[in-house]
Order: structure tokens, then C-alpha cells, then sequence
């Protein structure tokens, strides 16, 4: 080995270490400023929001908490990778760093108890992912707050009943194009959908077996076009369980020159992108679940916790009875309110 | 019972395509050294693997004791008291002599092992063997002679009754080999059966007892070494007698093409100064470890210069890596065939022509490249189904023929060639020497370094000796003498 | 059966397994499968990641590996949308205010992007030897990291120009599987017909036997990532092209380790220096049968994932007894 050529490669190697701490000093000081300058003074609370994985949602929720974290609070977020274990070392960390409360977006929902001893003492909030016992909630210590999984689903279901029910069509067939397999969040979206649509009377059949599109726009297409590679389409609707996956439902489509516009596409999350399709009549609804409400309440109901307020104290949603859930409503988005949203 | 410990009866080894053997026969008495003899491919290797299980025979009768076995496996031939040492030792390089010793067998204390037990185990067994070995060192740091002495203890350590060993002394020293010799004088004093391939004839007459000879698969004989002689062997082993084993010609010698003044590289090279001539065969002579090889790596860019100059036409030479160095015309047919010679899964045409690809533009012109390995095929005779047959296929004297091709078609104007004919049969040998002559002749410059004493001064118009990285003296062909070149290589000037 | 005859059938017996597997699939979909509609779709699902492929067969080949592709197609579809996009504003820090970037110049700077991150890792491999799996594993974390950082949200709407390579049709022949049949043409070139191609089989296949033969072992490995990283971008163009968006979070995610099984059942030796650029190909059309014919055939997906996993597992195995029984 030629010692020239390893300096070299030693140079290349720090130059990039430079650059990779660079990068992270920069997120750094982009998310303390959006936490408020003020998040330094003395009677501060420490607090940590631990995400599942950064994608385009829950970048928003984050985006929510951090815009409405009140004067005072310091608000750190990590990302713990769709990694349940990297998870609890985050909150291991945070009680060992004795934050005043622990913001939690489960990476897996059944995981809730184990996180939860995890934290100790310290109020914990879940949000957007419902944990799966919840008998693990209690009032003035650990709530949640985000949206009911199970309504997102009944929103594109009753959709699609009142639009068949119009064109007086009973029997129907329809393509389901799923997340990521196994997911909470793929389960409670397809099989609350199903059941909406069962409820409205329509006798279904299911084209095919269900896709697992894996929330991803590329392998949507990927999955959805040897259904329409014949050129013709044998079935009445699809339903996604997300507006990327729509859309490459849309795509593939366009791409095969088939309107998407015949026939009902459904998706959820409202997208900017999945806005937009609405507004061209490409997609037929999607489902809103608020992510800047969802991160606002999150934030809101640690600090009520630390302070022992009512839950739902400075927001506008409602808590339940028990004071243990703070409900965040999907909302259906529809070619009538889609404008509605464009700035939220 | 009968006085064979070991009967191998018309045994028949096919592989895909091959048929390796062909019928052949072997009987081990106890107490005797049995050495095999054969050009390399003869199938003396695969008799052997078949008798201890790596390849069990297609056909045939073997029969250990008066019984007739079937090995599956090692495992098996050892607990019936039959080991081999192989060509290729696989230690583990990383734990110590001990441990390598009693590996898959560690003498337990409950479920751990016992490593006192296995310490005091290991000492004992090296006393017995007369060898100065510490078990407790790391394997990666012995020799390779000593990694071989801690394989024949393993195979005493089983208690074996019949010991195989397959060229044991193509990497050792000459004291080193005295001391191989003389433990196999123990273990045939304690009975035991040894069977010894080798292509080195001094050696086959000082030892063996019987000698059997193979070639191309097939049995040509068994005899009492007293009723043999080289050539009688030779003639055996390759069906015709090969009248020149040295073929050296005097060819003109012409000016100095490189001169080497003070080179140095670490601790393996100490100040080598020497010059070589067009159409001359320069030889090194020296021990293993005298930095022969290192010298030249370094003058061919594989190790870093650490002082010195290389000039060649006049010229200063700094040759960072080979490819700069074949650049400058200088070719090196390594040491290590398999380790940096041949790329085995590659085919003969891609092996031939890999050092000079840039002869051949864009796109690659196949045809040429066909036709050249062709030529260097039929020039060196060697022997494979086609051209793109993958070269690990091949015997080893054949790989060989094969890389001399190599570097004979980048056209060097000097050739090193290091150990060319290690652990390769005669014929090929004798061939190699040829092509070196020849190449001689053309006015080339060859440097040859060998640890065989009759090759290097049968070749050399000049010997070089070299002992513990230093040249110890230059000798020429007029005064050649084993007694002087030994003498300098060990250090005696 | 003569040596010859063998050879071939060990060489081209992956060709025989992918048409045994589309008469099959072409029986149990009553013939829909075989229609040549259904054989596009078949081809333009698989172009991108088979594109990866011709790349990752490189590093295999070269006893390597590369896990970068995936997360660098995301990272060069990420920053291909930011500048070709006709938005005015998106979540992307690289902002272009709804003027589109010339496509040709944005597609330019994305290959050039990706052939500089596969020098800079390949030097890495080359010059420390490290291995190659661990140097490219980083070089995943840190592509993925950076699109994130580029782009919270998808960034879509991008300009016809920037998707003409990934949407277009050329008559009835999508641009996309144009482009991969190029790539074959290149990739079979390159290796078979190139000094470089011959370097990258001797250096996988001894590299110290190559380094002494002449061989500038370090220069070949560093091409050797050069060109994976350049498929990886290529497919990442591809991709946004495709989609007409780009998703810094799901995009590409898990295609590396597609590519490496297409590779892998199409013959390229994990011990290095065996590869055959029609086996490729054979790999890539076999799982792109898999895919397509068990969506077709209402299969659920994690059905046809073990069927997946058993191709590669058994071809593997098929290929480690044909290569130990010859030594």
C-alpha cells in the first residue's frame, strides 16, 4: 500500500466527516430557532419529540409542534428510522437528560407499554400512532393525541357508497392498493374502508389480491399496471391507503391512456400533490388528517401535562371523558372544499 | 492379514468431463517410505484425496487393515489412523500453535476447554518430535517449515499409522529439510507408514523406500528405490528420457541493459547493487528469507524503494507499480502462482493476454487475441481442452506455461522469473528452461531466482548469492561449485 | 454430452428457466401475460431497477458490492425535481422560483452528481480497503440523510423535458425501456468489449494477480463505482421522470437490494470475477416475471416475495455447486 494514496483517502474521508457535522450543525440551529429564541431562559421546559421516520407527514406534525411550542419551551426532535429499539434508547436518553415531557410517534403501537417504562416518570404524549393496549393511558400522565386510524377509511368507503349509490350500482369490484404490509396504520385504513363500504349495502369483490404499494408513488405504478397492461379497465374504483400511492395509481394510468377520471380513485392524507389532482378531477377524494393540529395538540397537551391542566386546555379539539385522548378529526376533501385546504 | 497397511486396487476417479484416473494401484508397507512420482496431473494428488475421503473414488477397492473402507470424509481416514499434510497449509493464523493443534478436539474440563491440559499436551508431543516450537505463540507467526512440523505432530498426535505428505519440501530451507528427514526416520521407526510426493530426485533417493510411478492417470509401476535411478525415473514418468534438463547455450552477452546500485526496501533488502547484460541468465541463489524476491518486488513496483537507484539504459527507473514497470519492459513471472499469477477463474485466452491488453484497442479485438494465445499454446506446448477452458483447471505446470506466455507477449526486454519451476513435473520444466535459453538468445535479459541449487547453476551465466537481504557474492560461471554458492548463500563470504 | 455442450447449458440454462417460467405464467393467466401490452408494462417496471442492476453487477463482479443505488437515485431525483419543477414554491431548499431548469442541463448535472459520489466512495474502497459493503452501507445513510435534508415533501409537477426520458413514447416503445436497452448495449460493451471490463474480471477475480500483471487495481475499482453510481443516477432521473415527482423518503428504498438479486440469479459470482451479461439480464426478466405475473394472478404480496426469495436462494445455490465442483 502506497502511503500517498492512503493520505489521500484519509483527506477524502475528513473532508467528508467535515461536512456531514456541517450539515448537522445547520439542522441544528434551524430547528432551535423555529423552537423560539426564547427556548434559552431559565424556567424553560425540556422537551423531546421522538418521530418514527421523517417522511412528508410527519415532517409537517413536527413542523406543527415546533411553530406551536409556546415561549419558554425547549423543543428537541429526533428520528428514530422506523426502528422500535432506537426508539427506547431516544427515550432512555431524554429521561437521563431529565426533560420535562416525551412526545412519542410510535414506530410500532404494540411497543407503547415498554416506552412507556422506559420514560419513568417523566408525562408522556403519544401522538398520531394510537397504542395498541390503551390501558396504558392515564389522565394527567400519559395521553394521546392525533386522529382515529379507523375513520380515515370510513371517509373513502361512505364516498364511494353515496357515489355508487347515485349511479345505482350495487355490485361492485375494486382495487386496493395498501401500504407497507403489517403496518397498524395499512390494517385499520384497508379494513375500515371494507367495512364502510359492506355498511352501505354494496355487495363487493376484491380485483385481484391486495397490492402492497408500500406508500410509495414508483412502486404503486410498479404494482397497479399489469392490472391495466390489456388497455381496458375491469374494475369500478381503487382505493389507496394514501394519496402518493394515488397518484401513481393516476400516473400509470395516464401512462397506459386511460382517464383516471372514469372511474373513482380515492386516496388519503391530502397531499399538496394530492390537492392539486382533485382540483384536475384525476382524484376523486382523499382524507385530511391534520398533521399541523396534530403536532399544535401534541405540543399543547405536554405542556398542560407538566402544568397539570385540562388536556385540552389552548387548543380547539376536544378530549375525551377520561381526559386521555385529545381527538385531532380526519376531515373528508372533496372537489367542493378541496380550496379549503391549500393553506393549512 | 497381509503386509500392506494400505491396499488401493484398481481405483477410478471421474470428474465432470475427466476421467483423473484411470485404474490404478497402490500398496503401503508399515515402516516404509512410499514416494509417488509423476509430472504434475499424473493424478498422484487425487489418489491421495480419494484414500483419505476429500473425493471419494468413483470405483475401486480400498482396504485399510485387511478391511475394506469407504471414507466419506477426513474425519473418518483419521480415526482409521490416516493423515495427510497438505501442499496448501490452512492454519488458523489468528489463535495459537495449540490451539491449531487440538482444533474440533480441545481436551474440555466440563464444557470449556482445558488449556492447561492443552498447553502441557502440546509440549510434550514437541518434545518427543525433537522440536523447538512453543505452543503458545501465534501460528501466523511461524514459517511455513514450522507450520508443516505442527502438522506432522497433529498427525503423530492421532496416532496415525499411515502419514501422506504432498511436497512438503517445496517451501524449506536444506536445514530445514534435514530436520523433516529426520523425523520421518522417528515415525518409521515407530511403524508408520509414509507416503511422499515430491518431484525433487535428490531427495526421493535419500528416503524412499518404494516408488511408484503415475502418468496421465494411469499406473506405470512400483519398484524398490534401489533398483531405480534418475534416469530410469524420469524416463517412467514422462515415456521418453529428457536428454536436457539444463539446456543452457552460450549465447552472446551483450551490453548492460540495468544496473541496480544500493537498492534498499525496509528490512528485507540491504543495499543490492549488481548489473545485468543483454542475453544474459543472471541467477540468485540464496536461502528462503535472504530478500531475493523482495528484491526484485521492489524493482518491479510492488514494494516501496526505500534507497537506491535502478537505472536501465542509462536511464533511472522509479517503478511505483508493476504497471509502470511493465511499461519499462520489464516483466515478472511471480513466485506465488496462485496467490499473484493466475486469475483461476478467468480463461487461458483472458489469462494470456491480461498483462498486454492495450495491444488489442477498442472494442477488444478478439480474433488477435484468440490467435496470440493460440501461438503461445503451441509454442509452449501446453497442454488444455481449448482456450477457454478456465486456468484453475489446469495442472500447475500448465498454469505455469501459460503465465511465461504472459509476459512473453508484453514483450519485456528484461525477465524476472522467480522459483519459475516450483512444484512443476519435468517435461514442463525442462520446456520452461528452453524458453529461457532461447530468450537469452534473443538478446534478452533474464533474472532467474531459484532455490534448487542444479537449476540456478545448470542456467545461470551468473549467480548472484544473497543472505539475510544483503549480496554476499557474485559468482561466474567459470567458477561455479555447489560448495562456494552454498557457502555465500549462508552467509559465509 | 461433450464439454461444450455443458458449458453452454451451465451458461445459458437461466435462459431456459425464464421460459419455462413464462409459458407457466402464461398458462395460469389464460394468455393475458404473453399479450405484448402486459410485456411492455413488463419491461418498463423493470427497466430501473434492471439499469441498477448492470450497475451493481460492476461491484459484484469486482468481488464488491454497491448498497448506495437506491438511496442515490433518491437523492438525484430529489435534486433533478427541485430544479425541473414548475412549481413556485416546494419544500425543497433548492428553489427555482416555477422556471424549470433545461432539462438537459438538469439531467447533465444529476449523472454528473452521481459519477462524482461513486468516485469519491470508490476511492474510499480503492485506497483503504475497506470493505466494500461497509464503505457503500454509509454512503446509503448519508444519500438517504441528504435528500431528506434537500426536501421534506415530495417535490412533483416537474417539466415535460425532465420526464422525457422516463415518460415518452418512441411509437409504441416507452423511452424508458429504450434507454435500458441501451444500457445493455453499453454495459455489454464495457465489459466484454473494453480493457477496463477485462481489468474489472481480473481484478475480481485475483487482485493481486491482476496488480502484478499490470493492472491498475485502484484506478479500475474506482470506475468500477463510477459506473454503478452513474446507473443509480440514471435510474434516479428515471424515477422522477417516471412518477413525475420524487419522494426523498420512500424512493428507491430497498431497489439495491433488487438490483443485487437480479445480478445475483443472473450468474454474477459474490466470490468475483464471474459474470455474464446475458445471465443479467435472464435475472432481471425473471424477477420482473415473478412481479408481474403474480399481480396478475392475484397473488398476495408477501406470497410473492417468498417465492422471490426462493428464486434467489436456489439459483445461488445452483451456482456455488457449479463452480465448486470444477475446482
Amino acid at each position: 500500500m502506497k502511503k500517498r494514496n492512503r493520505l489521500a483517502a484519509l483527506a477524502i474521508a475528513a473532508a467528508m466527516t467535515a461536512t456531514m457535522f456541517a450539515g448537522c450543525g445547520s439542522s441544528d440551529s434551524a430547528s432551535s430557532s423555529a423552537s423560539g429564541d426564547t427556548a434559552s431562559s431559565g424556567d424553560g421546559y425540556d422537551i423531546t419529540f421522538i418521530l418514527s421516520l421523517r417522511d412528508e407527514f410527519l415532517s409537517a406534525l413536527e413542523a406543527g409542534a415546533q411553530d406551536n411550542a409556546p415561549d419558554g419551551v425547549n423543543l428537541t426532535t429526533q428520528d428514530a428510522q422506523n426502528d422500535a429499539a432506537k426508539q427506547q434508547q431516544m427515550i432512555e436518553s431524554a429521561r437521563n437528560a431529565e426533560n420535562d415531557a416525551i412526545i412519542i410517534n410510535l414506530v410500532d403501537p404494540a411497543s407503547a407499554e415498554s416506552m412507556l417504562e422506559s420514560a419513568g416518570d417523566i408525562p408522556v404524549v403519544f401522538v398520531n400512532r394510537y397504542p395498541t393496549d390503551d390501558s396504558v393511558l392515564e389522565a394527567g400522565k400519559c395521553v394521546y393525541v392525533g386522529s382515529d386510524e379507523l375513520t380515515s377509511g370510513k371517509f373513502q368507503g361512505e364516498f364511494l357508497v353515496d357515489y355508487f349509490n347515485e349511479k345505482g350500482q350495487t355490485d361492485i369490484t375494486y382495487v386496493m392498493i395498501q401500504g407497507t404490509l403489517g403496518q397498524t396504520s395499512t390494517t385499520n385504513r384497508t379494513a375500515s374502508a371494507v367495512k364502510a363500504l359492506e355498511d352501505g349495502g354494496l355487495n363487493i369483490t376484491l380485483k385481484g389480491a391486495e397490492l402492497a404499494g408500500e406508500y410509495d408513488r414508483a412502486t404503486a405504478i410498479e404494482v397497479f399496471s399489469p392490472l391495466i397492461s390489456t388497455g381496458e379497465i375491469d374494475f369500478d374504483c381503487v382505493i389507496s391507503n394514501n394519496d402518493a400511492m394515488a397518484l401513481g395509481v393516476i400516473e400509470a394510468m395516464e401512462q397506459k391512456g386511460l382517464n383516471p377520471a372514469d372511474i373513482p380513485i380515492v386516496g388519503i392524507d391530502a397531499t399538496a400533490d394530492g390537492r392539486q389532482a382533485i382540483k384536475d378531477g384525476k382524484l376523486a377524494m382523499s382524507v385530511f388528517q391534520d398533521p399541523n393540529g396534530q403536532g399544535k395538540g401534541a405540543i399543547l397537551a405536554a405542556v398542560n401535562l407538566i402544568e397539570g391542566n385540562a388536556l385540552a386546555d389552548g387548543t380547539d379539539y376536544e378530549a375525551n371523558e377520561d381526559e386521555t385522548v385529545l381527538w385531532v378529526p380526519f376531515e373528508p376533501v372533496t372537489p367542493d372544499n378541496v380550496a379549503d385546504y391549500d393553506n393549512r | 492379514m497381509s503386509e500392506y497397511v494400505v491396499e488401493m486396487i484398481d481405483i477410478v476417479k471421474e470428474f465432470p468431463g475427466v476421467r483423473a484416473l484411470k485404474g490404478v494401484q497402490l500398496k503401503l508397507r508399515p515402516g516404509k517410505v512410499h514416494t509417488l512420482m509423476g509430472e504434475n496431473g499424473a493424478g498422484k494428488s487425487t489418489l491421495m484425496k480419494c484414500l483419505i475421503g476429500i473425493q471419494p473414488a468413483t470405483s475401486g477397492k480400498i482396504i485399510v487393515n485387511g478391511r475394506e473402507v469407504h471414507y466419506k470424509n477426513v474425519i473418518e481416514a483419521m480415526a482409521d489412523g490416516i493423515s495427510m499434510i497438505h501442499q496448501e497449509l490452512s492454519p488458523v493464523s489468528e489463535r495459537s500453535v495449540a490451539e491449531n493443534l487440538w482444533l474440533g478436539r480441545e481436551p474440555k474440563k466440563g464444557f470449556l476447554v482445558d488449556h492447561k491440559k492443552m498447553y502441557a499436551d502440546s509440549e510434550e508431543l514437541f518434545k518427543k518430535l525433537n522440536l523447538n516450537l512453543d505452543p503458545r505463540e501465534k501460528m501466523g507467526n511461524l514459517t511455513v517449515a514450522q507450520m508443516q512440523m505442527v502438522e506432522i505432530a497433529k498427525a503423530v498426535s492421532y496416532d496415525s499409522k499411515v502419514v501422506i505428505m504432498d511436497e512438503p519440501t517445496s517451501s524449506l530451507t536444506e536445514g530445514e529439510v534435514e530436520h523433516l528427514f529426520k523425523i520421518i526416520a522417528d515415525l518409521k521407526a515407530k511403524n508408520v507408514a509414509i507416503v511422499y510426493i515430491s518431484h525433487k530426485m535428490e531427495e526421493i533417493f535419500q528416503i524412499s523406500d518404494d516408488i511408484t510411478v503415475f502418468r496421465d492417470g494411469e499406473y506405470v509401476g512400483t519398484d524398490l528405490a534401489e533398483n531405480l535411478n534418475t534416469d530410469k525415473l524420469i524416463q517412467m514418468m514422462v515415456g521418453r528420457s529428457v536428454d536436457a534438463m539444463f539446456p543452457k547455450v552460450d549465447c552472446p552477452i551483450g551490453d548492460v541493459i540495468m544496473k541496480v546500485d544500493g537498492l534498499c526496501s525496509g528490512r528485507q533488502v540491504k543495499n543490492v547493487s549488481f548489473e545485468l547484460r543483454r542475453g544474459e541468465i543472471l541467477g540468485f541463489a540464496g536461502l528462503v528469507g535472504a530478500g531475493r524476491t523482495e528484491t526484485f518486488e521492489t524493482i518491479f513496483g510492488m514494494r516501496p524503494k526505500t534507497g537506491g537507484h535502478v537505472y536501465k539504459d542509462g536511464q533511472e527507473l522509479s517503478c511505483k507499480s508493476p504497471e509502470d514497470a511493465i511499461k519499462n519492459k520489464i516483466g515478472m513471472l511471480t513466485e506465488d502462482r496462485r496467490g499473484n499469477g493466475i486469475i483461476g477463474l478467468l480463461s487461458i485466452r483472458d489469462n494470456t493476454c491480461i498483462a498486454a491488453l492495450k495491444d488489442y484497442g477498442f472494442p477488444l479485438n478478439h480474433k488477435k487475441m484468440e490467435e496470440d494465445t493460440k501461438f503461445y499454446i503451441d509454442m509452449m506446448r501446453t497442454k488444455t481442452p481449448t482456450t477457454g477452458t478456465p486456468i484453475k483447471n489446469l495442472s500447475g505446470g500448465n498454469q505455469q506455461k501459460v503465465l511465461v506466455g504472459r509476459w512473453l507477449k508484453t514483450n519485456p526486454d528484461i525477465l524476472i522469473v522467480d522459483e519459475p519451476t516450483r512444484g512443476i513435473d519435468v517435461g514442463a520444466k525442462s520446456e520452461i528452461h528452453a524458453i529461457l535459453t532461447k530468450l537469452a538468445g534473443e538478446g534478452k535479459a533474464i533474472v532467474m531466482i531459484s532455490s534448487e541449487l542444479p537449476e540456478v547453476m545448470g542456467m545461470s551465466d551468473r549467480i548472484v548469492c544473497m543472505y539475510e537481504g544483503e549480496v554476499t557474492g557474485i559468482v561466474d560461471r567459470a567458477d561455479f561449485s555447489s560448495e562456494k554458492i552454498m557457502a555465500l548463500a549462508h552467509g559465509e563470504k | 454430452m461433450n464439454a461444450k455442450q455443458k458449458q453452454f447449458i451451465s451458461q445459458n440454462g437461466i435462459w431456459g428457466v425464464l421460459i419455462v417460467l413464462v409459458i407457466l405464467v402464461t398458462i395460469l393467466t389464460g394468455g393475458k401475460f404473453i399479450k405484448p401490452a402486459n410485456i411492455e408494462t413488463l419491461f418498463t417496471n423493470e427497466s430501473i431497477k434492471g439499469i441498477m442492476a448492470f450497475g451493481v453487477m460492476m461491484a459484484i463482479l469486482s468481488k464488491g458490492i454497491d448498497l448506495n443505488p437506491g438511496s442515490l437515485a433518491a437523492l438525484v431525483a430529489v435534486i433533478g425535481a427541485s430544479m425541473c419543477t414548475m412549481n413556485e414554491t416546494t419544500a425543497s431548499i433548492i428553489q427555482n422560483g416555477g422556471k424549470p431548469m433545461p432539462a438537459i442541463v438538469a439531467i447533465v448535472i444529476c449523472l454528473a452528481l452521481g459519477c462524482i459520489s461513486g468516485a469519491i466512495f470508490g476511492s474510499i474502497i480503492a485506497f483503504t480497503k475497506m470493505p466494500a459493503f461497509i464503505a457503500t452501507l454509509g454512503a446509503q445513510l448519508m444519500c438517504r440523510a441528504a435528500s431528506k435534508i434537500i426536501t421534506t415533501a415530495p417535490v412533483s409537477n416537474l417539466s415535460d423535458g425532465f420526464r422525457f426520458l422516463g415518460k415518452a413514447k418512441v411509437g409504441p416503445i416507452p423511452m424508458i425501456v429504450i434507454v435500458f436497452i441501451v444500457m445493455y448495449i453499453i454495459s455489454a460493451i464495457l465489459l466484454t468489449q473494453t480493457r477496463w471490463g477485462k481489468s474489472v474480471y481480473a481484478v475480481g477475480g485475483n487482485d493481486q494477480a491482476a496488480r502484478v500483471a499490470g493492472i491498475n487495481v485502484e484506478k479500475t475499482l474506482i470506475l468500477v463505482y463510477v459506473w454503478c453510481s452513474f446507473c443509480a443516477a440514471l435510474g434516479g432521473i428515471l424515477l422522477a421522470g417516471r412518477t413525475g415527482s420524487a419522494d426523498p423518503s420512500t424512493y428507491g428504498l430497498n431497489y439495491e437490494l433488487d438490483a443485487i438479486a437480479a445480478a445475483t440469479v443472473g450468474g454474477t459470482s459474490h466470490t468475483g470475477g464471474v459474470c455474464r451479461i446475458s445471465g443479467v439480464l435472464a435475472g432481471i426478466l425473471i424477477l420482473g416475471v415473478v412481479n408481474n405475473g403474480l399481480v396478475m394472478l392475484g397473488v398476495n404480496d408477501n406470497y410473492t416475495n417468498i417465492i422471490k426469495g426462493l428464486i434467489i436462494i436456489v439459483s445461488v445455490a445452483l451456482d456455488m455447486r457449479k463452480n465448486t465442483k470444477k475446482v
